[in-house]
């Protein structure tokens, strides 16, 4: 092996394996390096591409996502706890369906023995720093200290070629520190703690439920029960307001009244009373002209949040369209906080690119017609990458859903080029009998600017007012004090409480969207406006009084502060895990020993949630009792069963498929309108059945 | 002498009691609800306590703990 490398290097020829994050970056990688696209290769089921270049030999892998995971040290029971010993393994040792991954490790470690340059190209930040990281030390026995490091924010032929040639000569370790000691602290907090609550329930229940909480989804959870404490002890309080129509020049229009709320109902019928069928006077007519500029590039969270408001996309299932958008070299990498635009992208090169599509050509034209380019900007920065904006290629294929998210990104970045809206506001003060102020107000755009190249998700409303003199007398028509009551406030939303966690600086751009699913997963909350199950909220109950801390959304802040400081290099990983570990060990401590009554609290929930789970939608077709999904405690084995089998000895059963996940769907047969199952098998597809079907299907093959 | 018993659970929903044979929640929603009872007197003017909770049960702004607390007091007053 020495004497080939050195063979390789006497004749000036390196091997660089550079690693990839995804097999697409891989691809776009290996086609932007060679002058043609290399055929892959295939080696354990890992695809790569090797190919000549001026320095040598390059070989680029993907590896798919993390391939090595934080995992208590030895193989113990998964229902001990607490747990303070870890270590990194192989997720494939350690989670079920990443067997694959055992293949493409052997792939890399082979790959790894014949180079003799490393260069780690995972999208730069903190995941793909620890994702490149544990590859090339573990896979690629230790080559984390030699390897260099790949920077770009697009996956543009010319964005990758710049950075393999300026590639820095090691590995941002602040970023890999700063990502190993989230991981490491996450795992501590989210295993040691969900463990606690696992184990109490099922002792005290005997039903076993996979009851998870962690740093970042307890407090997050403790938003939506605390925002649905707040609905439920609502109590609405009167309040009026005044309604008024006036006729002037043959057209009847609505007045305002100068306070928009009045909170007695004697105030608002002295008004309605004292003004109904008087005349008003024209006191003063004013118009100002606001300047309004263009929204801020988007940095991942707002984009987020203009996907849920415009096009009604959840914050995952907009990250999952904006991920496959910058694999295709679309748009740069989604993952930032950002939202600053610096001039190295190339703005010019960028819009030019834009201009070859029709439905841009022309707003483009006007953008590039300006003496300079300059966007606005908002104040969020992000050292690893810019706002989101478009590379300048054309899709070629998109789905509705991909094209619609692409628009809006295309747009937002035209719009932060042009110049500002200008907006005429109106106002007419109308006096009845000197005392009763009313106003009639209108606005509309002189100049749209930027809102024209945001358009449609930038649209303000226009309400014009009459032609008005002051002193001209107005006749009031229509008034009215009409009742209202004061509202609760509205449930989260995937997309609100996104906007919450960020506001708390909870979580990262990353983490936050898959912590919002996983509160749908483990069914602590339901429905698009969440609401939270009884099991959340239970949950939140418990934690906050055994262990308030845990909920405390300014003690996760400061956690997250002080991860932040080890990547601005100002902590240490091991100082700021010391610390994390030293404030969980007494919480740890407590829920051990009040392990008893903690699972009391928590019994009622876990057996109304197994039952909620187990229950079908549709009757026992022999007596009309409710049907359940049960296991046999003799064979293991899972059925249908009628609820009045002891009861009402009915012996009305349906067997079910014994392997995979089995959910119950909201679907039912059309042929006899029993529910349907799916049953998920890994790398297979969902199997979707009728129990009953089945059954009479089996019947019928038998008699025939 | 016989001492009168404190009920162990909540009085209307059953949950474990926080203060005034209330859990944390319908003791919250009573606070809440004597808190209102003021406004809604000075917003009408005039206002009798049973109104007031017939009124709040029967609008869909009403919180659910609230209703259930009004609900409970109106039959105890029957």
């Amino acid at each position: 092996m020495h004497a080939r490398s050195f063979k390789r290097r006497s004749e000036g020829m390196t091997r660089t394996l550079i690693i990839c994050e995804k097999p697409d970056a891989a691809r776009r990688l290996a086609e932007a390096l060679a002058d043609r696209l290399p055929p892959a290769r295939k080696r354990h089921g890992l695809r790569y591409f090797e190919l000549s270049a001026a320095d040598g030999i390059i070989v680029v892998c993907p590896v798919l996502g993390h391939l090595y995971t934080v995992d208590a040290r030895g193989s113990r029971s998964r229902r001990e706890y607490p747990v303070w010993d870890f270590e990194w393994k192989p997720k494939y040792q350690v989670e079920r369906g990443f067997e694959r991954q055992e293949g493409l490790l052997r792939a890399i470690h082979e790959l790894a023995q014949k180079a003799d340059r490393f260069i780690d190209a995972c999208d730069y930040d903190i995941e793909g720093s620890v994702i490149g990281y544990m590859t090339l030390k573990y896979a690629c026995g230790g080559a984390d200290i030699k390897a260099g490091r790949m920077r770009f924010s697009t996956l543009t032929k010319s964005d990758l070629k710049e950075a393999y040639i300026n590639a820095s000569a090691q590995l941002d370790h602040n970023l890999v520190q700063a990502g190993i000691c989230r991981h490491e602290i996450d795992w501590l907090y989210g295993v040691n703690l969900s463990r606690a609550l696992t184990e109490s329930a099922r002792k005290s229940s005997g039903e076993y439920l996979n009851i998870s909480t962690g740093r970042v989804q307890g407090p997050t959870l403790k938003f939506v029960t605390e925002r649905e404490v707040q609905i439920s002890t609502h109590v609405p309080i009167p309040y009026w307001t005044i309604t008024a129509q006036a006729d002037i020049d043959e057209r009847t229009v609505p007045l305002e009244y100068s306070k928009k709320r009045l909170e007695k109902k004697i105030e608002a019928e002295d008004v309605a009373a004292n003004t109904r069928n008087r005349t008003g006077r024209v006191e003063r007519i004013e118009e100002r002209h606001v300047s309004i500029k263009p929204p801020p590039p988007f940095d991942l969270s707002e984009l987020q949040s203009e996907s849920y408001r415009h096009l009604h996309l959840g914050p995952s299932q907009t990250l999952r369209i904006l991920e496959r958008l910058y694999l295709q070299a679309l748009i740069s990498y989604p993952r930032t906080g950002s939202q600053k635009l610096p001039a190295s992208i190339g703005y010019e090169a960028i819009l030019k690119g834009l201009q070859k599509s029709a439905g841009y050509r022309d707003l483009v034209s006007e953008l590039l017609s300006q003496p300079v380019l300059r966007p606005v900007e908002g104040g969020k920065a992000d050292p690893a990458h810019p706002a989101v904006y478009p590379t300048g290629r054309l899709p070629r294929r998109l789905s509705t859903i991909e094209s619609r998210v692409y628009d809006l990104v295309v747009r937002r970045f035209m719009a932060a080029f042009a110049p500002a809206a200008e907006r005429a506001i109106q106002r007419a003060t109308v006096t009845v009998s000197g005392r009763y102020v009313f106003y009639l107000r209108g606005s509309a755009t002189v100049c749209p600017g930027w809102m024209r190249f945001y358009q449609p998700y930038g649209v303000v409303s226009e309400t014009s007012i009459p032609h008005l003199r002051e002193g001209q007398e107005i006749l009031f028509k229509e008034v009215s004090a009409v009742q209202h009551f004061s509202a609760p406030p509205p449930r989260y939303n995937p997309g609100s409480l996104l906007r919450m966690m960020e506001h708390n600086g909870i979580g990262t751009k990353a983490t936050r969207s898959g912590i919002i699913d996983l509160l749908y997963k483990r069914g602590y909350v339901a429905g698009e406006a969440m609401r939270p199950t009884l099991l959340a909220t239970k949950v939140i109950e418990v934690l906050e009084k055994y262990c308030p801390k845990i909920v405390d959304v300014s003690f996760t802040r400061d956690l997250e502060v002080k991860m932040d400081r080890i990547e601005a290099g100002e902590a240490t990983h091991d100082g700021v895990l010391s610390e994390a570990v030293k404030q969980l060990r007494p919480v740890m401590e407590r829920l051990k020993s009040d392990e008893e009554m903690l699972g009391r609290d928590l019994r009622i929930a876990v057996r109304q949630l197994v039952m909620e789970k187990s229950m079908i939608k549709v009757p026992c077709p022999s007596c009309g009792l409710a049907l359940r999904v049960v296991r046999s405690a003799k064979t293991r084995k899972r059925f249908i069963e009628c609820s009045g089998s002891s009861t009402h000895q009915c012996r009305f059963t349906l067997p079910l498929p014994q392997l995979g996940r089995l959910e119950p769907l909201e679907k039912f047969c059309e042929r006899c309108g029993f529910q349907l199952f799916a049953t998920w098998r890994w790398g297979k597809r969902p199997l979707v059945s009728c129990p009953k079907c089945y059954v009479e299907g089996l019947r019928r093959t038998k008699s025939n | 002498m016989a001492s009168k018993e404190q009920p162990s659970s909540c009085s209307v929903c059953g949950e474990m009691i926080e203060k005034n044979s209330l859990c944390r929640l319908h003791h919250l929603a009573k606070e809440r609800l004597t808190q209102g009872y003021e406004l809604w007197r000075v917003a009408y003017g005039s206002l009798s306590y049973t109104d007031y909770l017939h009124s709040l049960i029967a609008l869909p702004e009403t919180g659910e703990a609230v209703a259930a607390v009004a609900r409970q007091i109106l039959q105890k007053k029957e």
